[in-house]
């Protein structure tokens, strides 16, 4: 495993149900060097289990996300769940 | 003179007033989101306006629902829309469909329309509205909200991407927390229906910079706003051209399915019925069911484990606040196991504050 000291950490932005469960929309997640939005998502469902039951997007920089995004550069990643009413 | 303060912006001007005129625009739902889009787009001379909706008016729906009054509580929403909107401007052909799109009725209602504006509840029709509207090549304003925060994209416009490039994994049935409402303040639809009719008139006039390839996520109660650019996706747009939209019926989401609640689960143990129970949580996932032989099959095991499942009988699935386990119910009804198949309402959450109450 990676030392602590080469752990990075992310801003995190969090919409709808995911800022509720997150307890507001600024988050930040530490992740080790070379993650990709899979990792992420791993992470942050550790930290909020709900996400298990969510189909939720990422955005890094304002960009949508694959699984195998890398987030070494990201500067903001965005959580959006589907919102469901209308 | 109706027009006049619009006719006076440079770029919508006579000619601009003439494209808003002969326009056929297609609401599918008038609620939140619908009345809001459907006033602005007829006091602005929109031609012709279809409104779909099967809904009826409840007294819960007039915190933001503008266009009814107490007074047509329990009357068809397409069909009130239409007197409102006909008293609002009486140049504009209102068309009411007083019915819910679905797989039969959606190619019919909609041919002729040049947009569509998504104002539903219901997820499921919005893969039905994207598919329709990719299949009969007309760009859709999606929008749609939860609690204080929502979304607007413009989709299958100009060669852009569609919905399915936006989120290609279709949410479960039962993934949301509520149908019938979560909880919404009144004003954000409001926010978000009028950002809808604002795309939906820039497409019409051919001006500005449409949110097509983008998708405008924005928290008013935090102040948070994010524009996400995303690309389009062939294998999705394939997938929507292919689909068969008789396959989506209405309202699939709100189908509760077969389920039983956590006083009745208690009962049963009690009475010693012989059911069989699968937790489809993590096994590390607490409180665990205190009850003997209940097997742990987490969900995303599932489909590999099938034939550790019992060969018949009833089978309860349960998770912790039976969201996933409504999936795993999904899964293998659809697997096709001869076992009669029933979700656990609410979750180990209310079965174990249920055993509490007894």
């Amino acid at each position: 495993m990676n030392e602590p000291s080469t752990l990075k950490e992310h801003e995190l932005i969090c919409f709808g149900m995911i800022a509720e469960w997150a307890g507001g929309p600024r988050q930040q997640l530490t992740l080790p060097p070379g993650s990709r939005v899979a990792d992420l998502r791993k992470a942050a469902q550790e930290r909020w289990p709900q996400l298990a039951d969510t189909t939720y997007q990422v955005a890094v920089d304002q960009r949508l996300a694959t699984d195998d995004t890398e987030l070494e550069s990201a500067r903001e990643i965005a959580l959006l769940p589907p919102f469901a009413g209308g | 003179m109706r027009y006049a303060r619009q006719i006076a912006l440079p770029n919508v001007g006579r000619d601009g007033q003439q494209k808003l005129r002969a326009a056929k625009v297609l609401m599918v739902g008038a609620g939140g989101l619908g009345c809001p889009a459907l006033q602005y787009l007829a006091a602005a001379g929109v031609g012709t306006l279809g409104i779909v909706d099967g809904d009826h008016v409840e007294l819960s729906n007039l915190h933001r629902q503008t266009l009814f009054t107490a007074g047509d509580i329990g009357r068809n929403k397409a069909e009130v829309a239409v007197e409102r909107l006909h008293a609002l401007n009486p140049d504009v052909k209102l068309v009411p469909y007083p019915e819910h799109l679905d797989g039969h009725n959606a190619a019919r209602i909609a041919a002729g329309y040049d947009v569509v504006i998504d104002g539903t509840d219901d997820p499921m029709a919005r893969y039905l509205i994207n598919d329709l509207c990719v299949q009969l090549g007309i760009p859709f304003v999606h929008g749609s909200i939860h609690r204080f925060a929502g979304q607007v994209s413009v989709l299958n416009y100009q060669g852009g991407p569609t919905y399915r490039c936006l989120g290609p994994d279709q949410p479960a049935a039962g993934e949301f927390p509520d149908c019938a409402q979560a909880g919404v303040l009144g004003v954000l639809p409001g926010i978000i229906g009028t950002v809808q009719a604002s795309e939906a008139l820039k497409i019409i006039l051919g001006i500005g910079t449409t949110l097509s390839g983008k998708l405008k996520v924005i928290d008013p109660l935090q102040w948070e706003e994010r524009t996400i650019a995303f690309a389009r996706n062939e294998e999705q747009v394939i997938k929507a051209r292919a689909s068969d939209l008789h396959t989506f019926m209405p309202e699939q989401n709100c189908d509760t399915g077969s389920s039983i609640d956590a006083a009745q689960l208690m009962e049963w143990l009690a009475e010693g019925q012989r059911i069989h129970l699968l937790d489809v949580r993590e096994l590390h996932e607490e409180p665990a069911m205190d009850v003997p032989s209940v097997l742990r099959i987490p969900l995303g095991q599932l489909l590999g484990r099938l034939d550790e499942l019992p060969a018949e009988g009833t089978l309860v699935v349960i998770c912790q606040h039976g969201i996933r386990s409504k999936r795993a119910m999904d899964l293998l009804n659809k697997a096709g196991l001869p076992l009669r198949i029933l979700n656990l309402e609410g979750g180990m959450a209310a079965f174990a504050s249920s055993k509490h109450i007894a």
